[in-house]
């Protein structure tokens, strides 16, 4: 790369959950005039750009998908005392472990909180933001993003509008 | 795509009412809880549209005689008119320089995707191992990825900041397999008959 890469701030990224799913692995970074997105599919990493001054809009929509994933969680919690009618140690040894990291688990995603699709859109392309689809996340991504969205365009775009 | 912001979860267009409101609001279509952060630019026109005929003693476009120029290529200076004219925040560049510093890589701006050579690296061992492989080729999977570990290391040019941790990790389980299939090899040769 001979032309000077930009300084790229990371602002957010999807959970440890993501290093198991390929794909679903993406961040977020910050550059002067530019959000970056990198997804990793395994053994590439793709880069999407979108520059604050062609953002339209970023819409976020709340999803059900937190709650189903914690109805699953607290159906294996239980399960896990199944490994118990074994009467063995070892299957003693396999059902307090599936029985902790199920409850960590679920503890976790209760802990994370709601869920969001979150997607950004420009005049080129929607991209989803996998990386902020949970409430907090997002709203501390709004709140670094929001303002650098508006300052690069409200004066040259203002001046733009006006004949 | 202009004139309104889309449902993320069924694409409907969302009009002015849906915009910048603060507080989430219902999706006639699909009844979702939408939220829309709308900017500036979603009301500007496509520039694409409005391309202008050249006049006489007007500049052309370096790719369409009969269209204006409007601008210049930041990296090579041609006139472009609107439609040639590709903007990537505030630089502008022609079709011509954006096709060959893809091929050439040599602008970090238009870099689409990097090789993981650690996760391959990892991935060739993994799953050497999980299809029994390794038992067979064990020597030849472990020199592999000592190679492509030390290659990586040297060639791998991502956009953001990675870790070296991937490669450390290769680049040790590599060493360890070779060894030991060396070993074990040092070990069967001599107990091998020898028909002489």
């Amino acid at each position: 790369m001979p032309e000077i890469t930009p300084a790229y701030r990371k602002i957010a990224s999807t959970s440890w959950f993501s290093w198991f799913l390929p794909g679903m692995r993406n961040s977020l970074y910050v550059a002067d005039d530019h959000l970056l997105l990198a997804t990793q599919m395994i053994i590439f990493e793709k880069y999407h750009r979108f520059f604050f001054s062609d953002i339209e809009a970023i819409i976020a929509a709340k999803s059900n998908r937190w709650i189903w994933a914690s109805v699953a969680w607290a159906v294996c919690v239980p399960l896990g005392m199944l490994w118990y009618l074994g009467r063995n140690n070892w299957c003693y040894v396999v059902g307090a472990c599936w029985i902790f990291f199920a409850g960590a688990i679920l503890i976790w995603n209760l802990l994370a909180g709601p869920t969001y699709v979150v997607k950004i859109q420009t005049a080129a392309q929607t991209r989803r933001l996998k990386a902020v689809e949970r409430a907090r996340r997002y709203a501390a991504f709004s709140a670094i993003v929001v303002p650098l969205i508006v300052a690069e365009q409200q004066p040259t775009r203002a001046s733009a509008i006006v004949p | 795509m202009k004139g309104g912001a889309f449902c993320p979860l069924c694409n409907r267009l969302l009009g002015p009412e849906f915009w910048n409101s603060g507080h989430f609001l219902v999706c006639p279509a699909c009844s979702a809880q939408v939220m829309t952060t709308a900017f500036p630019a979603i009301t500007i026109p496509s520039g694409a549209s409005s391309i202008v005929a050249c006049e006489p003693g007007e500049s052309s476009c370096f790719f369409h005689a009969n269209n204006r120029a409007e601008t210049i290529c930041d990296r090579c200076g041609r006139f472009l008119c609107r439609l040639c004219s590709i903007s990537f925040g505030k630089r502008r560049f022609c079709p011509d320089c954006i096709y060959r510093s893809r091929r050439q890589k040599s602008d970090p701006l238009l870099i689409d995707q990097a090789v993981l050579f650690d996760n391959i690296a990892i991935a060739v061992l993994a799953l050497s191992v999980f299809t029994l492989t390794y038992l067979l080729l064990g020597l030849v999977v472990s020199l592999l990825t000592v190679c492509l570990a030390i290659l990586g290391w040297r060639y791998q040019r991502t956009l953001v900041r990675r870790s070296r941790f991937r490669f450390g990790i290769a680049l040790i389980l590599g060493l360890i397999g070779a060894g030991i299939w060396i070993f074990l090899l040092l070990l069967l040769i001599p107990a091998l008959p020898r028909y002489a």
